[in-house]
């Protein structure tokens, strides 16, 4: 079931909301950056605020740790309005992009610092600061210096320094972008399984969508300062509603499909063959020119130009071998079940 | 890429230019005779004893300590608030402080000399010693703002957030995570601007009295007045001193901080 | 979202320092010196300018000055060129040797050079000794005197400038050139000395500026027969009770170095506009 982005009634979500955001907007003075949004963070949640950059993604996570004031609009953390509550009353745990660690503190201390901070007594600091580091895999390493420590183990400390306080949302600003693509897929399943074990509620903030796909159960999708769509990974993934989202989701032939409106279909599903014999039941096929195509191993991808009544357009596919020869008579063939209906384009 | 001879020989031909000057120092200081000739007929420790001993340079000496700390301190307790004010938190007109902030570098020191001492000693009758910590920590506010400047520039600015996200007030914040995250750039600076006013000469050398002058200041009469090998051995301590300064300074912080890119 | 101490109070201070020990004093002083009952600045400056040993003081200045920063640069920039293109391990020992100098004060190191230039010293029995002299050379209290002097203390910086910007051109735009087919001496002359150019050019625009400025030198080897405008401005200031004439060759002073120094804003600005 997906959510609007217009907010369900009140009594049904405030019970388990513990983050609101009502009508927020942000302006730095060069035009708003986030405009007129509203957001509901779920008690247990991962949600993942994905979009190219830009979008406002980062400024509303820091509106939410309260580093950013709001210039209009409600937040509202466990029901309370938190606008003008500074971060440290806050009971948040961010993980910077740069990770923040304290250069001139050990692991150890760098994670007890919010303990510290709350005055939690020196006993049972000691003892959680060894569960949390226990909980990411760094229980060996606490008397280290940041400065000794690999990338991935920076943010896992990060990581740990953030989960140690118990806080009522645990907040996440790109943390696997400073790293290298293995790292990454390692450390987004860790992330993953950090949230399933503490069951904290999570916003992470991504431009990545295999990581939001990949962790996160809730996306929240935004272009320049408005929630383009939002939902499970599964139902934005496979019904993209707008260009936007199609496109940036990898649909790489959104076009006016003659009887059927605004489309999207994904390359992988679609089917470049040679055009002869009859079109193939329960799919479109278009005749069209092959452009090129790319050897890609067990595949190869093939661009083809399709002339169509607006315009003659260019379609993504794969296709088998052996494959067409550039110039030649093709065929795209598009199953039904491919074919993605987007909402019409609004005229800007 | 091979080294061309040449090279060698410029670079060869430099570094004894720049450097010899420091060993004709040492030389006519160790010199037994009363001449100043390099090389010096003999060598003999007596100037130094002379030259330790010498009423002028002691007192000298003193007062040169006493301006440097003080002015120091002063420079340093305005100029870190300020380039954290900066740094961290986006004034309006950045860059206008900051120009103002180094603009006592801009004009002669000499000149500047001269308008202190006739507004602060002529007009309003401040003694020496006091228009010199003035002096002094106005030339150096422009070295303490522009290293602690580069200190906190290369520090991450998460950092302070990151410690108020995990509770603390902006005191503790100060104290625990800003102080010694650019307690290496403070250090520099304080040897660096130790160094610049006890070497100070044109700024004190209008802001001296009958009775206060600073050790450069006592340095030039002499050498104007007197010629023997003393002013040599005075000058080879201060070089100890300075040597002793920068391997301490480079035990405490590395060059890298008061050199920049520079020595890397 | 005010955290903590407001802005302008971490701000204020230093602003204050600023404001009270530099720029009023230093404004009154050019306008109306408050020690002076009967100011006319702009009277002494107007018979200060027209004044020729004034005008002869100021030119020499400038000469000495330019020349010692033309030797600067000359000798400076290929040992700049020499220490980036040399060995890390090296690079850092030449450095600190070119710099170490800044760190002592320049009585110390103008002191070697009375023991040297004098005609018993050591530079004139070498002269005499291969035979370019036919007697006792007195070099010292010379024009000549000055701008060694001079050379050897600023030196350092243009080094250090040069260096700077050498270090800064990229060395894979050197690569870029070669692998198009350019000659060493192409390379250089066509990539990295133009991009070096601007730093090295603000070095050069404070090695002028610190020699206009600089007073031990002058004084010390250039001598009363031989007064630069610092030398002068130090003499007038001791024995003079006319304020406003000692003003009016301060504001000379200041004129010079701040026209200089809006060249020097100029030529960085080009430079990093590239």
């Amino acid at each position: 079931m997906t959510t609007s982005a217009t907010a369900p009634p009140e009594s049904a979500v405030a019970a388990d909301a513990v983050v609101q955001l009502r009508g927020i907007t942000r302006d730095f003075g060069s035009g708003p950056v986030v405009r007129d949004l509203d957001l509901t963070v779920r008690r247990g949640e991962f949600m993942a605020l994905l979009g190219p950059s830009g979008c406002g993604k980062t400024t509303l996570l820091r509106m939410i740790a309260g580093y950013l004031e709001p210039t209009a609009g409600q937040i509202l953390i466990n029901g309370a309005d938190a606008v003008r509550t500074p971060p440290r009353l806050r009971n948040i745990g961010m993980v910077f992009q740069s990770y923040a660690l304290f250069p001139h503190m050990s692991v150890t201390e760098n994670v007890a610092f919010g303990l510290r901070m709350r005055k939690v007594a020196r006993a049972e600091r000691a003892r959680r600061v060894r569960e949390a580091l226990d909980l990411v895999g760094l229980g060996d390493l606490g008397d280290r210096r940041p400065a000794q420590l690999s990338g991935g183990q920076q943010q896992r400390v990060a990581l740990a320094r953030a989960v140690v306080l118990r806080p009522d949302v645990l907040l996440l600003d790109e943390p696997l972008s400073n790293l290298d693509a293995r790292l990454r897929v390692q450390l987004r399943d860790e992330l993953g399984r950090v949230q399933r074990e503490t069951g904290l509620t999570t916003v992470l903030v991504t431009h990545d969508q295999e990581e939001a796909l990949a962790v996160a159960d809730r996306i929240v999708l935004l272009s320049r300062g408005r929630i383009a769509q939002e939902g499970s990974p599964r139902a934005v993934f496979e019904r993209p509603r707008s260009r936007f989202v199609a496109e940036f989701l990898g649909y790489e032939n959104v076009f006016e499909l003659p009887g059927r409106g605004l489309v999207a279909v994904r390359p992988e599903h679609v089917e470049v063959v040679p055009a002869e014999g009859p079109a193939p039941p329960g799919a479109r096929a278009l005749d069209g020119t092959l452009v090129a195509t790319t050897y890609r191993g067990t595949y190869s991808t093939a661009t083809a130009v399709v002339p169509l009544p607006g315009g003659d357009v260019r379609l993504q596919g794969v296709t088998g071998s052996p494959e067409p020869a550039p110039g030649s008579p093709v065929r795209v063939v598009l199953p039904e079940a491919a074919i993605v209906a987007l909402d019409p384009e609004e005229s800007e | 890429m091979t080294r061309r001879p040449v090279f060698t020989l410029i670079t060869a031909a430099a570094v004894v230019f720049l450097l010899f000057p420091i060993v004709v120092v040492v030389g006519v200081g160790l010199s037994a005779g009363t001449v100043l000739t390099f090389p010096p007929e003999g060598v003999s420790l007596r100037w130094f004893a002379d030259a330790v001993a010498y009423e002028p340079f002691r007192s000298a000496l003193w007062t040169s300590v006493v301006v440097a700390v003080l002015a120091t301190v002063l420079a340093l307790a305005v100029g870190v608030p300020a380039t954290y004010a900066i740094h961290r938190r986006s004034p309006r007109g950045r860059h206008a402080l900051q120009l103002l902030f180094v603009s006592p570098l801009i004009v002669p020191e000499l000149v500047l000399g001269f308008a202190l001492f006739q507004l602060f000693m002529v007009e309003a009758g401040f003694d020496a010693r006091t228009a010199l910590v003035a002096g002094h920590a106005v030339l150096l506010l422009p070295y303490t703002v522009r290293v602690t400047g580069a200190s906190l520039q290369q520090a991450d600015p998460a950092l302070e957030d990151a410690a108020a996200g995990l509770g603390a007030g902006p005191l503790t914040t100060f104290f625990r995570i800003t102080v010694p995250v650019i307690a290496p750039g403070v250090v520099a600076a304080t040897m660096l601007s130790l160094l610049t006013s006890f070497n100070n000469v044109p700024l004190s050398l209008m802001l001296t009295s009958r009775r206060v002058e600073t050790l450069p200041v006592a340095m030039l009469e002499y050498v104007q007045t007197s010629f023997t090998p003393m002013i040599a051995a005075v000058s080879t301590l201060l070089l100890l001193l300075t040597i002793g300064i920068a391997l301490l300074t480079e035990r405490l912080v590395g060059f890298q901080k008061v050199f920049g890119r520079s020595a890397s | 979202m005010r955290r903590g101490l407001g802005t302008s109070a971490l701000l204020l201070p230093a602003a204050v320092l600023v404001v009270v020990g530099f720029l009023y004093p230093y404004v009154t002083m050019l306008v109306a010196p408050a020690a002076d009952p009967d100011p006319d600045v702009p009277g002494s400056l107007a018979a200060a300018v027209t004044d020729p040993y004034v005008v002869e003081i100021v030119a020499r200045t400038a000469r000495v000055a330019g020349i010692a920063t033309l030797a600067s640069l000359l000798f400076g920039f290929p040992v700049a060129w020499a220490i980036s293109r040399a060995a890390p391990r090296w690079r850092a020992l030449l450095l600190l040797a070119v710099t170490f100098p800044l760190l002592l004060s320049t009585v110390i190191r103008t002191f070697a050079w009375i023991v040297l230039l004098g005609g018993e010293g050591l530079i004139s029995q070498t002269l005499q000794a291969v035979g370019l002299a036919a007697g006792p050379v007195q070099l010292l209290y010379t024009e000549t005197a000055m701008v060694l002097g001079l050379t050897q203390l600023f030196m350092p910086l243009l080094v250090l400038t040069a260096y700077s910007s050498l270090a800064a051109v990229d060395p894979a735009l050197e690569d870029a050139a070669r692998g198009m087919g350019a000659r060493n001496s192409a390379v250089f002359a066509r990539v990295v000395f133009p991009l070096a150019l601007p730093g090295t050019a603000v070095g050069a625009i404070l090695v002028f500026a610190g020699c206009v400025t600089a007073f031990t030198t002058p004084s010390l080897l250039g001598g009363t027969r031989n007064r630069t405008l610092a030398t002068l401005l130090y003499q007038e200031a001791n024995t003079s009770v006319d304020w406003s004439g000692v003003s009016a060759i301060a504001i000379i002073m200041t004129a010079i170095v701040l026209v200089v120094t809006v060249v020097m804003s100029r030529v960085s600005a080009i430079g990093s506009r590239r």
